[in-house]
Parts: structure tokens; sequence; C-alpha cells
């Protein structure tokens, strides 16, 4: 959608990504998995080194909408994208600095503070890891990959014979036209498709999913799994509708995707 | 490792004919023989996981902490760094009295620690932790000259235990605060009637800042307990409503972790497949 | 230790003292008539249960409604008391005649203002925490004569809870519930057991060569009249050790009382649950609570087959 520029680290970053490496080669790691997720992550071969994020806080612009009128607002579609954008650069600048493979266990928050309404910090959180093996595991762009799955579910790809290329998302705000009295006079009591409404959705989904697949095959991806749909409304009231589509996609390791037989159980916790 | 015959895998009521023998056990009156009991927050299954990783249940331990900043020699520029002090001086006292009970005890450290963190009115708030405390036997890796006086983690017993099994020591909860400040912006950026789509760059610098310095000022403690890593970090955030400025919180808790001697070992995960119904699943994340 | 101690706790555990029958017995759920054994547990409780060999023989529940003591209404300042309790000058010299804990916080004003509001100070309320201790011991004991009713062996699951009554000051309602249940094969005990673990719980105590003995209850009351700065008074400087020092003497009240009561028990005690709350409060000042119940467990047997679980990852739906 947009060239995201270079951005610089804050030196507060830079220092603190520095700082834990120690004289003896080793360094400390962080991170936010669980203590399960961080030794499934182990299990797969990787090391982690060190949780990353990047953040932005975002002004998002004004765009009129005419209350009847059914249409993708673009330029908060566009303040959405880029920011979460420069969320995430800045979370694959500082997993640069370490060095990293790639970023596991990777989630995307958007904060509202007292600011207004319009200015929304969007956040990428996220573990660096590197492969024990030595081998690089960065996409095809040279950057390291990204992943939102757990670290089970990392494993478990990983077993299956996939691997993460990177997280890819999609997303379109949409102002859903209101309604005239008279067609809601007319149908009360009825039960009748809106049609304008469902094409409208219908729209707005669409767009957000063709434009993950568009970041999917950017990256070569052999397919995206993990893919969630998210309906958001934010700050903009009931008929202004974020459409963000996110998955991480995948390539292939090997031709059988073949996993062991798994046990099946009934848990009795409950 | 082989697999034990599981507690929950035993089928039948003819497999277990205990409970009878149980039974009996409550008839004869109880005699202590001296010895206190042992107190424990945890379940038996709990503490079962402990005792095969070399854990003994000690007592329950307990410790507060309070923390206040004085208004009236703070500006604008130092209200957030007050606070921030005054959160990690509760915290940092509470620690320091649950691992003196802990020490006092002769056990090596708490497991499954709870921690509180509760803000009263005004410029206070109060820090309490409390836990199991446990006593490694000789060989569990919190005793001898490598430990650094008792560990603390809030960890469950069972991350505990897949923790030590798969090599590491827990080596104590560290945490690093920061409260960030913003100043007055103009009216019409703060009513959102700005026409175009920025980056609100000195903002974004400041809040990255602070998130990033809390980060650090957990990995320094973290570094200086030896460890060689933290898990579970979990980042927090909240808006304070101070009297002088809009101040954000940042906090990020973990356990520091030190690798043993053999390193990673493998659990050797087995794929299960769950029979049961899906939970309900929220998403969080925008 | 201040207040009841042991002897006071037999109704609690597996060997009720002499009377504990008697003296609840009147408020046995006369009105109804059990033909269906009903239960609040769960199917994958009652089927853990099972595999044990205990079948759920009903829902039983004991309850008492407290007149709590030491119950302060009115304004405390100054020393006087008013209403029905004793006032706070009570409480500190009932609290050091008995050797319990008190300990002063002066004003962090240097001195300088001379106001009553400003001084402070942690007083151990035996008075109040023995009263919340005889509630717990009647709504137990009461469970437990329910369970003897049934002819059960135990009740697991039970949920122990106090609530202040709506309308009426300085009363509480004490109330535990749980699910009875029995040995077909086993004749009768004479005091059932009690516990607060659940079905699953139950089934790997067993397994795990422990019984469960009974519930264990422990209670520590501070009261805490807090000086400027534990008041929060924006002028005070300095650092406040008056709520951390009421939390931890609570709490270690708590414990050595859980500690006793569990004493003639079993070896130790699992599944605490702890709570720490600040009740009855009057203006700024309150009684800082902690509670504990867990189970006492015995250990009936020392061979037990090892744990050690195997990790597994489940493939989510």
């Amino acid at each position: 959608m947009t060239d995201i520029p270079q951005q610089q680290l804050p030196a507060d970053a830079l220092r603190r990504l520095r700082e834990t490496e120690e004289p003896g080669g080793g360094r400390l790691f962080t991170s936010d998995l669980t203590v399960n997720e961080f030794l499934l992550v182990e299990e797969a071969g990787f090391t982690p080194l060190g949780l990353v994020m990047g953040s932005s806080i975002y002004q998002i612009g004004l765009q009129t909408r005419r209350w009847s009128q059914s249409t993708e607002l673009e330029k908060l579609t566009q303040a959405m994208y880029t920011a979460r954008e420069l969320a995430m650069t800045r979370m694959e600048e500082e997993a640069d600095v370490l060095c990293a493979d790639g970023i596991v266990g990777v989630r995307l928050d958007v904060n509202y503070y007292e600011w207004g309404r319009s200015t929304a910090e969007f956040i990428a959180v996220g573990t660096a890891v590197k492969s024990k093996d030595g081998a690089s595991w960065r996409n095809g762009e040279g950057k390291p990959f990204t992943s939102d799955l757990s670290g089970q579910d990392f494993w478990t790809l990983l077993q299956a014979g996939f691997a993460p290329l990177g997280l890819v998302l999609g997303t379109c705000v949409y102002h859903v036209a209101h309604r005239t009295l008279l067609s809601t006079m007319a149908s009360t009591g009825r039960a009748t498709e809106l049609p304008n409404f469902t094409q409208a959705l219908y729209d707005a989904r669409e767009r957000a999913m063709a434009r993950m697949e568009e970041e999917a095959e950017r990256l070569q991806a052999h397919g995206i799994v993990g893919v969630q749909l998210v309906e958001k409304s934010h700050m903009w009231g009931s008929h202004t509708i974020e459409f963000l589509a996110i998955g991480t996609g995948v390539r292939s390791l090997r031709d059988d995707h073949v996993i062991p037989p798994p046990v099946p159980v009934i848990t009795m916790d409950r | 490792m082989t697999r034990a015959k599981g507690l929950g895998t035993a089928t039948g009521a003819s497999s277990i004919p205990e409970i009878g023998v149980a039974l009996e056990a409550l008839r004869a009156p109880f005699h202590p023989g001296g010895q206190t009991a042992f107190l424990s927050d945890l379940t038996v299954g709990e503490l079962i996981l402990l005792e095969e990783i070399g854990y003994r249940p000690i007592e329950i331990v307990s410790g507060a902490g309070s923390a206040s900043w004085c208004p009236q020699f703070t500006t604008a520029g130092t209200e957030a760094k007050m606070w921030g002090r005054a959160i990690a001086s509760a915290i940092a006292e509470a620690r320091a009295g649950i691992a003196s009970e802990v020490s006092q005890r002769g056990a090596d450290g708490v497991v499954a620690m709870r921690l509180e963190l509760e803000r009263e009115p005004a410029n206070q708030l109060t820090c309490t932790m409390l836990g199991t405390a446990v006593r490694g036997e000789q060989g569990s890796g919190h005793t001898g000259p490598a430990a650094r006086g008792p560990f603390t983690t809030t960890l469950s017993a069972r991350e505990f235990h897949v923790l030590t099994r798969a090599g590491y020591r827990a080596a104590g909860i560290v945490l690093g605060v920061s409260v960030v400040g913003f100043s007055a912006r103009s009216a019409s950026q703060s009513l959102g009637l700005v026409r175009d789509n920025i980056e609100l760059e000195g903002q974004t610098t400041a809040l990255y800042s602070a998130r990033e310095e809390a980060m650090g000022m957990m990995e320094r403690e973290a570094v200086s307990l030896g460890a060689d890593g933290v898990v579970a970090v979990e980042l927090s955030e909240r808006p304070v409503n101070t009297m002088l400025t809009h101040a954000v919180e940042l906090m990020a808790i973990g356990t520091a972790v030190r690798r043993g001697p053999r390193g990673h070992e493998s659990l050797d995960p087995q794929l299960q497949l769950a029979l049961d119904d899906p939970a309900a699943e929220v998403f969080t994340s925008g | 230790m201040a207040g009841p101690g042991p002897g006071s706790a037999q109704g609690l555990g597996a060997d009720p003292g002499p009377g504990v029958g008697s003296d609840t017995g009147a408020f046995h759920a006369t009105t109804r008539v059990r033909r269906t054994p009903t239960s609040d547990l769960s199917v994958a409780e009652a089927a853990a249960l099972r595999r044990v060999g205990l079948s759920p023989v009903g829902f039983v529940m004991g309850s008492a409604v407290m007149q709590l003591a030491s119950t302060i209404t009115g304004n405390v300042y100054g020393g006087t008391a008013m209403g029905g309790g004793i006032g706070w000058g009570g409480l500190l010299s009932s609290a050091r005649a008995s050797g319990s804990y008190v300990e002063s916080y002066p004003c962090a004003h240097f001195g300088f203002v001379l106001n009553a509001e400003h001084y402070g100070f942690n007083a151990e309320n035996t008075v109040l925490a023995a009263s919340l201790f005889e509630g717990y011991r009647l709504a137990l004991s009461r469970i437990q004569d329910e369970a003897v009713g049934l002819g059960a062996h135990g009740v697991v699951g039970v949920k122990l809870s106090f609530e202040h009554m709506v309308g009426a000051a300085g009363t509480a309602t004490f109330l535990a519930t749980g699910t009875a249940v029995l040995h077909r094969e086993s004749s009768p005990l004479a005091s059932p057991f009690l516990t607060n673990a659940s079905g699953q719980n139950f089934e790997r105590l067993i397994g795990l060569g422990y019984v469960a003995a009974g519930l264990a209850v422990g209670v520590g009351v501070v009261y805490v009249q807090p000086n400027c700065l534990a008041r929060g008074d924006l002028t005070a400087v300095g650092p406040n050790p008056q709520i951390p020092a009421a939390v931890g003497v609570a709490r270690g009240r708590a414990r050595q009382w859980l500690a006793s009561t569990a004493h003639s028990m079993g070896e130790g005690v699992v599944h605490t649950e702890w709570s720490d709350r600040r009740f009855v409060r009057y203006g700024e000042s309150w009684n800082q609570l902690a509670l504990a119940v867990g189970t006492a467990v015995r250990r009936y047997k020392t061979e037990v087959e090892p744990l050690m679980p195997r990790a597994v990852v489940p493939l989510r739906p």
C-alpha cells in the first residue's frame, strides 16, 4: 500500500538491546512466551534472543462520511494499515539488531489513552528467535520471519513440515450506511434480508482478505494459517467498522506433511 | 523417562481399592509426632509435581510493601519518575519481606506466588505477595554457592515442574516500571480536527523509550541475578490519572531463569488430539 | 498465641469435640425429603469420584448467622465507644493486656499538626477473629451433621463464604455447601471428612497416598486506624510501614491458626484458599482480615507410583 520509510529506532531501544550482551558471548534473553511455549520453541530448534517491540502513536485523519452511503473510508484504512506497518517494521528492526532469524508470538495491539478519539498507539510485541542449526530462516525479503502463532502452534507447524514466513494482514475500514426512516418503517416487524447491508459487509471483508492474500503472494507463501477476521469499531461509533484479516504466511519445508498420529484424549479437568 | 501409570487414567473403581484403606485411616486419631504441619496453597497434584523434581512444601509465606510519593516536591517533569519509583520500591519491599520469611524457614524459594498491586486513594500503593515456600533437596540447584538468596516466582507448580525438567532453574521474579507523562497537546489535535494521517513522533518516541526503559530495567535486574533469560514476561500498561499530567504506567514482570549445566533437555512432546468441545476464544488484539 | 487455639478448633476436623452434634442438630434441613441424590458436581467430577469408589449422596450445607463481637460503631476518634460495641480505647487496652500485637504510628508531619486524625495504630482484633472463627466452626459442624444424617463418609468441594447480612449491622452469615459422598463397602465414620478439593483433586489425593482429614481454618484480624500518611494525606512525608505491617500480622496470625487447627488432623494442609479483605470499615479505619481455608491431609500409604507426566501438545480444534 505505502512504502514504509526506514525508521530509526529510539536510542533507548538500541541501548537496551545491546546492553544485555555479556562479555563471554552469551546474552540474556527475555520472552513473553509462557513457560510451555518457551520450552516448545526450544524443542523446535530455536533459541529465544529477546523481547522485541515496535510502537507508533498515530493520529488518524478526519474523513467525512455520507450518512446514507456505504463506502470504504480509504483514509482510515490507510491509517490503520500504515500505523501497524510502522510498529511491525520497528519490531523487525529491533530483531535485526539482535541478528534474529525470526519473531514468534507476535501480538498487535491498539491502545487508546486520553488523547482524544483520533489518536491511538499501535504496538507490536514478539519474541526474537535464532535457529540452533545455523541455517538462515529469513524470508525472501531478507527480513526475519514473523508469526502470531503461539509456541504450541509454532512447534506443531514445524512438525508438519511448514515454516512461517511472515505475518500478513489486510484491513478495510468501512462505513455502513444508515437506513432511511422510510425503509426502516417499511420493514418493521418483518423478517427480511437487508441486501445493502449484506453487500457492504461482504465487500469490506472481501477487500480485507484480498489485501492479506496480496501480502502473502508478495512473500511467495505456500498458504496462510491461523487467519483471524476481526471486526472492530474502535472509537468511531457503530456504523464505521474496521475489518482486519490477519494470519501467518507459511512455506513448505518438505514434500510430505505427515505428523505422528495424535493420541486421542478427553480431559476430565472440568 | 518411562510413562508412569497416570492418576487421571486409572479406570474402574476396582483398580483403586485404596479408598477403603484411606477411610480406615481416618478412624484412628492422628498423632502429629512433634513435627509441624506443612502449609500450602497448592493442590496435592501440584505438590507431587514439585516433589518429583526435588522440592517439598514448608509453609505459606507472605510479604507486603507500600510506597507513596510527595507531590509537594514534584513538578510536572518529575512526577512520572516519582510514581515509577514508588511502584518499584513497594514491590521491592514486598519481595524483601517474602524473601526473609523464606530464609527464616530454611526454605529455598517460593513457587506459584500471587502478586497483587493495589492502588490506594491519593498517592499510595500497596503490594502484597503470597505463596508456598519450598525446600529443595541436595542437588536441586537452588542450594549451594550458585544460588544467590531465595528465589521467587509467579510461575505455577506445573510450569515450574516442566521448566526444571527441561534443565532450567528459576532465579526470581524481575520487574521494570516506568511512567511517562505527556504534556497537554494542541487543542486541534486533541479534538481530532487534523485532516491528515500523521504519526505523532514526539509521543511515539516518549512512550517507546519509556517501554524500553521498563524492559531494560527488568533485564538489568535479571543480569544482576546471574540469569540467562527471562520467561513469561507480562507487559502491562495503564493510564494513571495524576494531578498534573496524563501519564501512562508501563510495567514488565517476568521470571528470570538460569540454564543448567546440560542446557536444554528435551521433554519429547507428543501430539495429542483433545476430543473436548473447543473453548470459546476471545480475540484481544487489534 | 492469643485467642482461641487448637482446643476450640476440634469441631472442624475429623475429631469433633463432644457436644458438637447436640448443639447444632436443631438446624437440620428437616423439611427436605431426600429421595434423589442431588449435587453441584460436574459430570467429570462425579466420574472422578466414582472411579475412586465414592457415590454422591446429596448436596449438604451448614449455615450460621452471627452477631460479630467487637463491632465498633460510630466515630472512633478520641477513644469514645458508641453503639453496642467497644471503642478503640477498649480494643487497645484489651490487646495490650493480652500481650497481642499493638503498634502505634505517630503523625508524619514532624508532630506539628495536633490533630487526632494524624495519629494511627494497628491492633490485633482477637475478639472479632474469634467470632469469625466461631461462625466458621458452626457452619462446618452443621454441614458435617448433615453428612452424618445421610450416612456419608465425607463432603467434597466444600465452599465456605461469609457475608454481611443486609440491613443488620454487625451481623454476618456463614455458609458452607458441598456434596456428601459415600463408600458403600465401608461402615460409617463418626465424623465425615470435609474437603474443599474438587472431585478430580480428591481422586488425585487418594491416588497419591493421601486422604483428606478435614478442613483447617485460620483467621487473623488487625484493626487499622491509619495515620496521616497511610490515610493518603498529600502533605505527609516519609515511608508508610503501617499497611504492610497490618497485612503481615493478619496473615501471620491466620497462618498460625491454620497450622494449629491442622496439627491434630494430618501432616499438612493443601489447597489453601486465601483471601485478604478490608472488613467492617468505620470511616477511615478498617479491620484488615486474612482468611485461610485448606484441606488437612493425612498420608495413608507411602508407596505411590511416580507421576512424571509426559509432555503433550494438544492439536487445537
